[in-house]
């Protein structure tokens, strides 16, 4: 992978495949947390952090501990003789995903709480939030699924590339914090305008994501 | 330290649990699972090639570096009258699986998707049955039953490669029955499903003139 | 609250979807089409029914620290038995809908009832909830997909509704499923303010 590919994944999943936008994925958070542009920067740099960790942390277990292969450290220890496809646990991707990313989640808490306090002071809140953002899961699973970028495939097969993964995780957590900018500023504004009352809250919040994601529709196409 | 204890045991306790339920689900799944994709291979060999007999069993054809898993299609005689090619390229989201069948000069016969997990309602359209009766009509059908035509079971997106040569399969966007006429808001998905029946083609017709089968 | 009330709540009064705002990415995501929203729905009904049972029967046993992992837990396992039963032995239905059954696992409205009910009730309360937020999610996404499908696809359930009539293709989009969504919001809204008045 050259610069210039690493450089189109992240435009890719940033601007063309953005998470939100076209993807559907991590609403609760978008709509929740998007109210005042102080809360939405802590809670996308939250996600990227996560997103950029999960990756490698769910790469790490993919490869060595569920896929059927010779480096499953299952087959290693326990394989004497048996057929590799004895130790394929691709079934528990879902459950040992999301797994890694609650248990990720409360480390980094721990830990981000240890060695830097005034981090968390300004993410601590948001960090447990992201547990449940369905995002986080998502872009652990679409890793393994790879992408296409003018015409070469990425990051399929197997072993996924790790690199790959990484860039995706971290771009899709920067498309997560630009969706999430976006909107905290517009709603910030939002505050200060006579609404129709049906659609004070949430449903002016969709009408302006509506406009938005036609707005990104515009970049469909960047990225081949 | 007892709290630490006791939260890891609680946890341990469910996740081994759930560990094990799910490898006993898997167990009993496992088989049927598996029946159920190779009838659905079956059936998709038989609709990628309606005048096959039978097929030859799966081989494997590295060119390019790239992979490609075919069978050979024979007639009643025995005699190969052309190829079923078996690629997967990535879509939008998931991986998509193609089975193409071709004639010898790699005229495409009929394709079948056989795995797709695109966006519902826009790439997932590739599995759309053509449909052009009306609501209206079906509401009327409910009260006075008639015997039911016979419905095309070929989604109208796969049903446009059949007969075309790999130089026609190009995606546009505008109805054009020479090429292929892209799902609408669902390019990517149409790309890649092209692609996974273009490219085989080539590269096996490429190793075919090279005598590489 | 009687039984009953209990199931009812999840339809009008507390819609996961409409009020709570529980659940936005799946019925986002599979509103395009009246037939995927039904599979989305059922599927949801089903596992949010079982995973409040479940939940509410090991509420006395999870200690509240690590509760939200021992949920998550649960309903990754709940939804993966599922989807392989679903998938072993009815392969139809499993082509239908499979891929909604796995997109079950990010939907929050599970976790949320998990959180919000079936933590603090008995089983059969938990199993009324679980089956009223349900069918309250079903009812939800099939209006927005009716409207999304309707007029960005002018068909429903796959069937041509206005013959002849070029359909306004972005309902269809991520943009169109925002739009109808909030607009069924507001006129919820609406509705709830003239019923209170």
């Amino acid at each position: 992978m050259n610069l210039a590919t690493a450089f189109l994944v992240i435009i890719s999943v940033v601007l063309v495949n953005n998470f939100i936008f076209s993807r559907f994925l991590g609403y609760c958070p978008y709509i929740g947390v998007s109210t005042e542009k102080k809360s939405a920067l802590g809670m996308g740099l939250a996600v990227i952090f996560v997103m950029t960790l999960a990756s490698v942390v769910c790469w790490l277990v993919y490869h060595f501990f569920l896929y059927p292969s010779e480096s499953n450290l299952f087959y290693k220890i326990f394989g004497n003789g048996q057929s590799v496809e004895n130790f394929d646990l691709r079934y528990l991707m879902t459950l040992v995903f999301i797994l890694v990313i609650a248990a990720l989640v409360q480390f980094v808490e721990m830990v981000i709480q240890k060695i830097a306090p005034p981090l968390y002071a300004a993410l601590g809140i948001y960090l447990p939030l992201i547990t449940t953002n369905c995002a986080v899961l998502g872009v652990t699973i679409l890793n393994i699924e790879g992408v296409t970028i003018n015409g070469t495939q990425l990051g399929y097969g197997h072993p996924y590339s790790l690199l790959f993964g990484v860039l995706q995780g971290f771009g899709a957590g920067c498309g997560f914090l630009l969706a999430l900018m976006l909107m905290a500023g517009i709603r910030e504004r939002l505050a200060l305008v006579e609404i129709p009352k049906p659609f004070r809250g949430m449903p002016i919040a969709f009408l302006t994501a509506a406009l938005l994601a036609i707005a990104f529709m515009g970049f469909a196409g960047l990225v081949k | 330290m007892k709290t630490i204890l006791h939260y890891g045991l609680v946890l341990l306790i469910i996740a081994g649990v759930a560990g094990v339920g799910l490898s006993l689900v898997d167990r009993i799944t496992k088989g049927p699972i598996a029946e159920a994709q190779s009838k659905r291979l079956e059936e998709g060999q038989k609709l990628a090639f309606p005048s096959a007999s039978s097929f030859g069993e799966l081989k494997k054809l590295e060119t390019d570096g790239k992979t490609i898993e075919y069978y050979e299609v024979f007639d009643e005689g025995k005699n190969v009258i052309g190829y079923e090619l078996l690629y997967s390229v990535g879509g939008y989201q998931s991986r998509i699986k193609v089975l193409t069948g071709i004639e010898p000069d790699g005229k495409v016969v009929a394709i079948r998707v056989l795995e797709q997990a695109e966006t519902p309602g826009l790439g997932a359209e590739v599995d759309a049955l053509p449909s052009n009766q009306s609501l209206l009509c079906a509401f009327v059908s409910l009260f006075s039953p008639e015997p039911e035509k016979e419905e095309s079971n070929i989604p109208w997106f796969q049903a446009q490669f059949s007969g075309k040569t790999p130089e026609d399969l190009i995606v546009v966007k505008t109805k054009d029955p020479k090429h292929i006429t892209a799902l609408s808001g669902a390019t990517i998905t149409s790309t890649a499903v092209t692609k996974a029946v273009k490219e085989p083609i080539e590269l096996f017709l490429k190793a075919k003139a090279e005598g590489q089968l | 609250m009687s039984l009953f009330k209990e199931f009812l709540k999840g339809i009008w009064e507390k819609n996961p979807v409409l009020v709570l705002s529980l659940g936005l990415c799946p019925t986002l995501a599979t509103s395009g089409s009246m037939k995927n929203a039904v599979g989305m729905g059922l599927s949801v009904i089903a596992v949010l029914t079982f995973s409040n049972i479940i939940i509410s029967l090991i509420k006395g046993f999870v200690p509240s620290k690590i509760r939200i992992p021992c949920y998550i837990i649960v309903i990754a396992f709940l939804v993966t038995v599922v989807d392989m039963l679903i998938a072993g032995f009815a392969p139809e239905l499993s082509k239908a809908i499979g891929l909604f059954i796995k997109l079950i696992v990010v939907n929050c409205i599970i976790l949320g009832r998990a959180e919000a009910f079936a933590a603090k009730n008995n089983p059969i309360r938990a199993a009324l909830d679980g089956l009223g937020m349900g069918i309250g999610f079903l009812i939800a996404i099939s209006i927005i997909a009716t409207i999304r499908e309707v007029l960005g696809a002018n068909k429903w359930f796959g069937l041509t509704v206005v013959p002849g009539w070029d359909p306004i293709g972005i309902m269809i989009l991520p943009a169109g499923a925002l739009l109808t969504f909030g607009l069924v919001m507001a006129v919820r809204n609406v509705l709830a303010q003239r019923r209170a008045k």
